[in-house]
C-alpha cells in the first residue's frame, strides 16, 4: 500500500471514529470529546513516529 | 565491525528488560546509564541513613516480571523478592474525621464501603466482576503484543477477540464508568485519584483507567530493600547473561546515516558503534534531541512533536523521628471527581498549584516504605514519600524559587488532612522538583510517565518500540506503547527485546 493510500485509510477510521464519539456522547461531557476531537488531526502523523 | 550488537541509552527497567533478552539471545548487549544509579525513576537513594525511593512506590501487575524472567530462563524470586502491601490504601480526610483502608480483598473491600454505603459496597462487588475478567485479560494480551500498525491490532483481535469488549472502556470516561457504579461522594472520591496517573482529570480520562484499579485488588507489592531492587535485579540478571552496564555515560547523539542508526555519542566526544541502538529514555528526547530534524522525515518529525507529555509529579522525601500514625503503604486524602476536573482547568493549565480559600494545598499521594521495610530508615525512623501533580512551568514563579516553599505547603497539608503533628517529626526533607526530575531523569517537562495516555497516544499511536523512520532504532520506557508505570515499562522492554531478537535473528 502507498503511504499516501495509508494516510488516506487512517484518516477515514478516525473520522468513523469521531463520527461514533459524537453520536454516543452526551452533549453535557463535552471535555473528552473536545480533547479527542482536537488531537484527531495530529493522530496520522503519530501513527508513523 | 561494530563496537556492540546492541547499545541501550538509559537503565531504567524498559531497557534494562530489552537489553536482558537480547543478551539471552547471544547478541552482546551494553546498557549506558548517565547517572551513577540503576532504575530511573524506579530506584532509591540514600541520605542520612534513610533510604528513599526517587518515583515509583509500589508494583502491581507481577505478571511483568514472572513474564521477563521466564523468557530469560530464569528464577523471578532470586532476583526480584517481592513482599505483598496490605491494604491497598487508606483514604482519609482529618477535618471531617473520616478514614477508611481498601484491603486486597475485593469482598473485604465491599465491606468496608458498605459500612457508609450499603448500596455502593453491593456496586463495588458488580463492579469487579464485571470489570476484572477484562482488565486481567486486556493487561495479559495488549501488554505484550507489539502494536506497530492497524495490522498488529488485527493480529490481535484475532489472537483475542475478547479484546473488543474493552473498546467501550476507551470510548467513555473515568467519571461515566465510576459514576455509573457509585453513588456516595466518599466512594466517588476515593476513586478519583486513578484517573491522573494517565495524567489526565476523571472527565478527561478514558474509562480503562477507571477499572485498571481493579488490578491492585489482585495484589500489590514491594520489594526489600527499596524500589531500586527491581531493576538492578533486572541488571543482575543481564549481567550474569554475560552483558555489561556503564555508569555516568551520558548519550547526547545517536548515529545516524541514511536513516540508519549505527550507533551512540557519548558527551565526552566517545562513539560507540552498534547494530542496533535502543532509546530507553522519553521517545520526544530521542528523535527531537539526539537524533535532530535533519534525519526525520518532515511527518515523523511533525508528529512526535505534537505529542503532549505526561502530567510532572514533584517527589517530596521525608525522614521522621517516629512512627507515622498511618495504616497502609498509600495514604491519600479524598479528592472529589469535580475538584480534579476543577484542578486540571482552573489550576494545572494556567500554571498555578491549587488552593483552597486563597490558602495552598497540595495533593498527593503519601508512601510509608518503611512500614514494610524497617531497614530504609535508622532504628525508630521512618521515611514518607509524597508523589504530588503539578504544571511545570509556574506562572510568575520558577520550581528551583519555588521549591522549599512547596516542602512546607505539601506539609502543611498532609497535616491537614492526614498526619496531625507531622512537621514536629520530620529531622530530614527534601524534594525533586519537575525540573529536578527533567535534570536527574532527562524526562522532558519532568513528565515522569512519558507521554500522556489518551486514545490520542495509544497503541500505533503513541512512539513504536521498533522505529518507523530509523532502522535499527528501537525504543523502550514509558513513552513507547504500552505506556508508563513500572509493569507496563518492563512490558514494553518485553516488546522491544521480543523484536529486537526476531528482527536480527
Amino acid at each position: 500500500m502507498k503511504k499516501k493510500t495509508k494516510i488516506i485509510a487512517a484518516m477515514a477510521l478516525l473520522g468513523g471514529f469521531a463520527a461514533y464519539l459524537y453520536a454516543t456522547t452526551e452533549p453535557s461531557d463535552w471535555r473528552y470529546p473536545k480533547l479527542i476531537i482536537t488531537q484527531l488531526p495530529k493522530m496520522p502523523f503519530r501513527y508513523f513516529v | 565491525m561494530a563496537d556492540y550488537d546492541v547499545v541501550v541509552i538509559g537503565g531504567g527497567v524498559g531497557g534494562l528488560s530489552a537489553a536482558a533478552l537480547c543478551q539471552k539471545a547471544g547478541m552482546k548487549t551494553l546498557v549506558l546509564e548517565q547517572s551513577d544509579r540503576i532504575g530511573g525513576c524506579c530506584s532509591t537513594f540514600e541520605v542520612e541513613g534513610f533510604h528513599f525511593d526517587v518515583g515509583a512506590s509500589v508494583v502491581e501487575v507481577t505478571s511483568a516480571f514472572e513474564e521477563l524472567f521466564k523468557r530469560l530462563g530464569l528464577p523471578r524470586e532470586k532476583y526480584i523478592p517481592l513482599v505483598q502491601v496490605d491494604p491497598i490504601y487508606e483514604y482519609r480526610d482529618n477535618t471531617r474525621g473520616i478514614s477508611f483502608a481498601y484491603p486486597t480483598s475485593v469482598e473485604e473491600t465491599a465491606e468496608v464501603i458498605s459500612r457508609f454505603s450499603p448500596e455502593d459496597g453491593k456496586a463495588f462487588e458488580k463492579f469487579a466482576k464485571d470489570f476484572t475478567p477484562k482488565i486481567i485479560g486486556l493487561v495479559n494480551n495488549f501488554f505484550y503484543a507489539p502494536c506497530q500498525g492497524f495490522l498488529d491490532i488485527i493480529k490481535l483481535v484475532i489472537k483475542y477477540p475478547k479484546i473488543l469488549e474493552a473498546l467501550p472502556m476507551f470510548v467513555t470516561t473515568h467519571q461515566k464508568i465510576v459514576a455509573k457504579y457509585f453513588k456516595n461522594d466518599d466512594v466517588l472520591a476515593s476513586m478519583a485519584f486513578q484517573s491522573f496517573y494517565a495524567g489526565l482529570p476523571p472527565d478527561m480520562c478514558a474509562g480503562l483507567y477507571a477499572v485498571v484499579g481493579l488490578l491492585e485488588h489482585e495484589g500489590i507489592f514491594y520489594p526489600p530493600g527499596g524500589m531500586i531492587k527491581i531493576p538492578q535485579g533486572i541488571q543482575r540478571a543481564f549481567e550474569d547473561l554475560g552483558g555489561e552496564t556503564q555508569f555516568g555515560k551520558r548519550v547526547v547523539r545517536i548515529l545516524v546515516e541514511n536513516r540508519k542508526a549505527y550507533g551512540v555519542e557519548l558527551w565526552d566526544g566517545t562513539q560507540i558503534t552498534a547494530e542496533v541502538v535502543v532509546g530507553a529514555i522519553n521517545a520526544k528526547k530521542v528523535y527531537m534531541d539526539m537524533i535532530g530534524r535533519e534525519h526525520l522525515p518532515w511527518h515523523v518529525w511533525r508528529g512526535i512533536s505534537s505529542m503532549i507529555l505526561s502530567m510532572p509529579c514533584p517527589m517530596i522525601y521525608l525522614g521522621v523521628d517516629y512512627e507515622p500514625p498511618l495504616v497502609a503503604h498509600h495514604t491519600l486524602t479524598l479528592t472529589p471527581p469535580q475538584l480534579m476536573n476543577d484542578y486540571w482547568s482552573d489550576y494545572y493549565l494556567k500554571g498555578k498549584l491549587y488552593e483552597v480559600d486563597g490558602a495552598p494545598e497540595i495533593m498527593g499521594l503519601v508512601s510509608w516504605a518503611s512500614k514494610v521495610d524497617p531497614s530504609l530508615a535508622p532504628k525508630g525512623k521512618h521515611v514518607l514519600t509524597h508523589m504530588g501533580l503539578a504544571p511545570y512551568n509556574l506562572v510568575g514563579d520558577d520550581w528551583d524559587r519555588h521549591k522549599q516553599r512547596y516542602v512546607q505547603e505539601a506539609i502543611a497539608t498532609i497535616e491537614k488532612y492526614l498526619i496531625p503533628d507531622l512537621s514536629d517529626h520530620v529531622v530530614y526533607q527534601d524534594m525533586a522538583t519537575p525540573k529536578d526530575l527533567e535534570r536527574m531523569l532527562l524526562h522532558p517537562g519532568g513528565a515522569v510517565y512519558g507521554i500522556q495516555t489518551d486514545i490520542s497516544h495509544m497503541a500505533m499511536f503513541r512512539p513504536s518500540n521498533r522505529s518507523k523512520s530509523i532502522k535499527n532504532l528501537y525504543l523502550a520506557g514509558a513513552s513507547t506503547h504500552p505506556g508508563g508505570g513500572v509493569p507496563a515499562v518492563v512490558a514494553g522492554g518485553i516488546i522491544t527485546g521480543g523484536l529486537i531478537v526476531k528482527d536480527k535473528s
